[in-house]
């Protein structure tokens, strides 16, 4: 009997075995690889390169643009989780409502999460360039003068934070309606019955109840901010300075165009261990959470 | 009773002024596409004229039609991958609570939160040597991999809200796992399939950062890469830019109409159950 | 029920998915085996006898280039032709446009490159190991001496074709000079002056598209050349010797902070795309920009009447000569592991023909780059003309620099103007990827 369901216990985790072959080749052995390439100076092409020891770690903790790169990472990761986050709950509680119009306007705030955020990136240019741009088009109607809008660092920051926000909210929206809808109206009855106010009848019950479409958009935001790339990339490059940047784009600018692919995979698996290790003791204080309930 | 109408108007007023929030951006592509290059007027402004040698422009040279295939073929495979692959390594992971497939759990979800960019170094140089650049292989097993601990995840939840006794029942008939995975939970597992598809797919068909590196020949470019190119900095290109764009968004957007039902529901059973 | 209902679909799926990858997987063994048998055919048959064509397949050509706007275009209709004229050959070109030098590293690293490409200015030190050697080819004598040094490696190989020279120096609006009576300045000391009347006269002096930064990197190098080399020549005996003391570059880095300090440069020099300076100049808003002369061509497209022009870069001190930079700017080459290089040959001498060369090289009114060839300058005639004397240099980074250091000028200079860089950093940064670079080309 112990035997059956040692074997049984032993099917069922073969079961994992295709994922884990996926992620050993293409995520733990080039991990390996890159701990190597961390240690020289190769520039990403030549067939020459020679080691350096530590030199690319030493480097890493006096580098100013990964201070940046590590500030604006966790404001685009945990900011456009926020602000998603409430966003599209907000959105998901209005738009719930019965009034004429209410799947076409559904549709128009989903509509750029269909698009690549690379277009909407560019796109986004023609709105905020300085010369010629609509929104200072706009500004100048109303007699106020022209602004640079993506050249002071913060508020570029915050710009772009905004713009994902404004593209991806209709996902987060289109992921609480669908939670909103698996509440069933007898809550909110017997609710009223109990003449609790719509405030706490929202505390009460319908946050708790929809605790499943938080964590899916919780981690999908996360997921979507801690990896922002390609809006970067259309609309800043990374500048002015090195002030925009996220880890992925700074990766990608030391690799591609600084020709140091040394020190790219260096600040590449620092991230990844602290990414991982971040995660897993997030993980641990949630499944002990998750017993307890 | 007579004040409901009144409120409702305003909710209508309030929800067209969002959309057009939402809309503004693809607004100035429009009329950023339909203007001549020389036409050095406000963007707002839609022009007098409708100017359609930007898209021509755009199809003959863009090479959209085979940067749609090219997307295509990547977006079905993976997703395919990512549907088999994720569900079966979903369920054991979802049924057994020993420490071992927490620590498994928990390395994926590792993975999942990790800036895929972050080895890409290392990623390149190996599928150099394993001489995968190029290639729908290559670069289908790195994008499953990749986006594969949140299906993993979705699949892992989904399969927690499925009681348990369906399995124990079937076990005392005698049922392995394989049998039991196939025949009772990979039934129940539609509308979260449905998610996966929906979110990935997406996700998939809008990717830039690997396709960038892994498809650099112009046959295998994909959709938002061949846009991308338009978008060339050094030159005023943009009205082709904006032309193509918007022609790429034309069919996912009748996908998205024609499955907007099945896309809501999918997510309310699937995602946030 | 539900059981019967789902297992066609994933039936389905699998079997899409096969497909797919079967299709693929047959897609590329039969292409490589078609190159293999070609290859074949190629080496044994004798090469004067093209006429038995019939038989042969289709052979396709990968063509990649960083050429946009009417370069771009040009290279089209040459392409569209030479597919027209040769049907059992398909040049496919790719505009890789700003991707280029990203995708070509790739590559490089890939050791899987187009058949033929752009060398974008680095023929020899970033491209020439993987170049075919030229020399051998009917046009190679008609090459322009101008332009001949910069296209030949170590061992006397030329490595591309070079269709057009790229003679540059800084592109101006002469209308603005001439309302304010100012005449093209020749010392930086007058550049500034002019710049100060130019500012208070309500135009901007200078427009930096420094989105882009690449054409930060194209200011600074400019202003490399002429402030440290052109001022002191024993700093290129420095720069041969890898003994350059960066605490010069100091000059550089102090010129650039005053040109910001003193609002000389455009209000949006941080964001502005290219597009956006071409669409100021063609406004007749901007007096200078540091920009090659493809910016010319832009701004007539946007406004034919514009007047601009290109005058030489100023000098320090006033008894050397304003001087002009020659580079290479659209020159192909191929592959020289090409699995047809018989093909891309024929395209390159196809390319090579007078008219082709004209049409690449007028494209942004430059000189051809090869002898013979005459191009119609349009408005700049006059001006090549007026110059024809003037002393040429090559570009300050392809010259003293090791490969990839471009990038660092622009991103000091994106440093610098957006005040994260002070001088003393932009100085370690120079100094940190000079040797870096340096030792990783070698």
């Amino acid at each position: 009997m112990t035997r059956n369901k040692y074997t049984a216990r032993l099917q069922l985790y073969s079961m994992c075995i295709p994922a884990f072959i996926l992620f050993g080749t293409f995520v733990f052995y080039p991990l390996l690889r890159g701990v190597r390439i961390s240690f020289t100076d190769w520039n990403g092409f030549s067939q020459h390169y020679s080691f350096i020891g530590l030199d690319n770690y030493r480097k890493l903790i006096i580098d100013p643009n990964i201070r940046t790169a590590f500030i604006n990472t966790l404001i685009y990761g945990i900011g456009s989780t926020i602000v998603q986050n409430v966003w599209g709950l907000l959105y998901a509680l209005l738009f719930n409502r019965k009034f004429a119009g209410r799947n076409l306007v559904r549709a128009a705030v989903y509509l750029p999460v269909l698009i690549s955020g690379l277009i909407m990136g560019y796109i986004w240019y023609f709105l905020l360039q300085y010369s010629g741009g609509a929104l200072n088009d706009l500004l100048t109607v109303f007699g106020v003068g022209p602004i640079d809008w993506l050249a002071e660092h913060r508020r570029a920051v915050g710009l772009i934070l905004f713009i994902t926000s404004l593209q991806f909210v209709g996902q987060s929206m289109v992921i609480y309606l669908a939670g909103l809808q698996t509440i069933s109206k007898s809550y909110y009855e017997a609710a009223e019955l109990d003449g609790a106010r719509r405030w706490s009848r929202f505390i009460h019950i319908t946050l708790p109840l929809l605790s499943p479409a938080i964590i899916t958009n919780v981690t999908l935001k996360l997921i979507g901010g801690l990896q922002l790339f390609d809006l970067i990339v259309a609309l800043t490059n990374g500048g002015p300075g090195f002030s925009t940047h996220s880890f992925s784009t700074l990766i990608n600018y030391l690799y591609f165009v600084n020709q140091n692919a040394g020190y790219s995979s260096t600040l590449g698996l620092v991230l990844f261990l602290f990414i991982m290790a971040i995660t897993i003791s997030v993980n641990k204080v949630l499944y002990k959470r998750e017993v307890e309930y | 009773m007579k004040r409901k109408p009144k409120l409702k108007l305003i909710w209508t007023l309030i929800g067209l002024a969002l959309a057009l929030l939402h809309l503004m951006p693809l607004y100035i592509a429009v009329t950023v596409a339909f203007k001549k290059t020389t036409d050095l007027s406000s963007r707002w402004q839609f022009p007098s004229y409708l100017y359609w040698d930007h898209f021509k422009d755009a199809i003959a040279t863009g090479h959209l039609l085979r940067a749609f295939g090219n997307s295509l073929i990547l977006t079905v495979a993976t997703a395919t991958l990512l549907v088999l692959v994720g569900s079966v390594t979903a369920y054991p992971l979802a049924r057994i609570k020993t420490r071992l497939s927490r620590s498994l759990m928990n390395v994926i979800l590792g993975v999942m939160m990790i800036p895929t960019l972050s080895i890409i170094v290392p990623l390149y140089s190996m599928m150099q040597q394993f001489q995968a650049i190029n290639t729908y292989w290559g670069i289908i097993l790195v994008l499953t991999t990749f986006n594969l601990p949140l299906c993993i995840f979705l699949y892992a939840n989904f399969i927690n809200t499925i009681p348990k006794e369906l399995d124990e029942a079937a076990k005392v008939d005698g049922c392995g796992s394989y049998r039991l995975f196939y025949q009772i939970i990979l039934p129940q597992l539609k509308p979260v399939t449905a998610a996966v598809i929906i979110l990935k797919g997406l996700k998939v068909w809008n990717d830039y950062e690997f396709p960038l590196y892994f498809m650099q020949k112009p046959q295998n470019q994909t959709i938002t890469l061949a846009i991308s190119h338009f978008f060339s900095d050094t030159s005023s290109y943009f009205g082709s830019a904006s032309a193509a764009a918007l022609m790429a968004v034309v069919p996912v957007v009748i996908i998205f109409l024609a499955l907007q039902k099945n896309f809501i529901s999918g997510l309310s059973e699937g995602a946030v159950k | 029920m539900n059981k019967k209902k789902w297992f066609p679909l994933f039936v389905l799926l699998l079997l899409t998915f096969t497909t797919i990858v079967s299709a693929c997987s047959n897609h590329s063994t039969q292409s490589e085996s078609d190159n293999s048998s070609n290859a074949g055919t190629e080496q044994s048959s004798p090469s004067s006898s093209p006429t038995d064509s019939p038989a042969k397949e289709l052979v396709k050509l990968n063509f990649s280039t960083n050429a946009s706007g009417g370069t771009l275009d040009a290279y089209q209709v040459i392409v569209d032709q030479f597919n027209k004229d040769n049907p059992e050959i398909n040049v496919e070109m790719s505009a890789l446009g700003k991707d280029f030098n990203t995708l070509m590293t790739a590559k490089m690293a890939n050791n899987d490159l187009p058949d033929l490409f752009s060398t974008a200015g680095w023929s020899v030190r970033r491209f020439g190991e993987y170049l075919l050697p030229l020399n051998d080819r009917s046009w190679a004598m008609q090459v322009n001496e101008q332009i001949k040094p910069t296209v030949t490696d170590g061992n006397g190989n030329l490595v591309v074709l070079p269709l057009d020279i790229d003679i540059s120096g800084v592109v101006y609006n002469p209308e603005i000079l001439k309302q304010l009576n100012l005449k093209a300045p020749e010392t930086w000391d007058q550049f500034l002056t002019a710049c100060e009347t130019i500012k208070k006269a309500g135009y901007t002096p200078i427009s930096v598209a420094g989105k882009d930064s690449g054409d930060i990197a194209g200011l600074m190098s400019r202003l490399s050349l002429s402030l440290l080399v052109q001022s002191n020549p024993s700093y290129k005996d420095d720069f041969d010797k890898d003994s350059f003391d960066w605490t010069h570059f100091a000059s550089v880095t102090d010129f650039v902070s005053n040109l910001k300090k003193k609002g000389y440069l455009n209000v949006d020099v941080l964001t502005a795309d290219k597009p956006t300076v071409y669409a100021e100049l063609a406004k007749g808003k901007v007096a200078f920009a540091f920009q090659s002369n493809q910016t010319i061509a832009e701004v007539k497209k946007l406004n034919p009447d514009a007047l601009i022009s290109m005058m030489p870069l100023p000098v320090s001190d006033a008894n050397t000569q304003p001087f002009l930079i020659s580079g290479e700017r659209d020159s192909v080459g191929i592959w020289k592991e090409s699995k047809h290089p018989k093909e891309a040959l024929i395209f390159l001498d196809y390319l090579a023909k007078s008219e082709n060369v004209q049409k690449v090289a007028e494209s942004y009114s430059l000189q051809a780059g090869l002898k013979g060839v005459q191009t119609n300058l349009g408005a700049l005639q006059e001006t090549f003309d007026q110059y024809s004397q003037a002393v040429v240099s090559n570009h300050f980074d392809r010259q003293y620099l090791p490969n990839g250091m471009f990038t660092t000028l622009g991103t000091v200079g994106s440093g610098l103007l957006s005040g994260t860089m002070d001088s003393k950093q932009v100085e370690a940064t120079m100094k940190d990827d000079y040797d870096r670079l340096k030792k990783a080309g070698n």
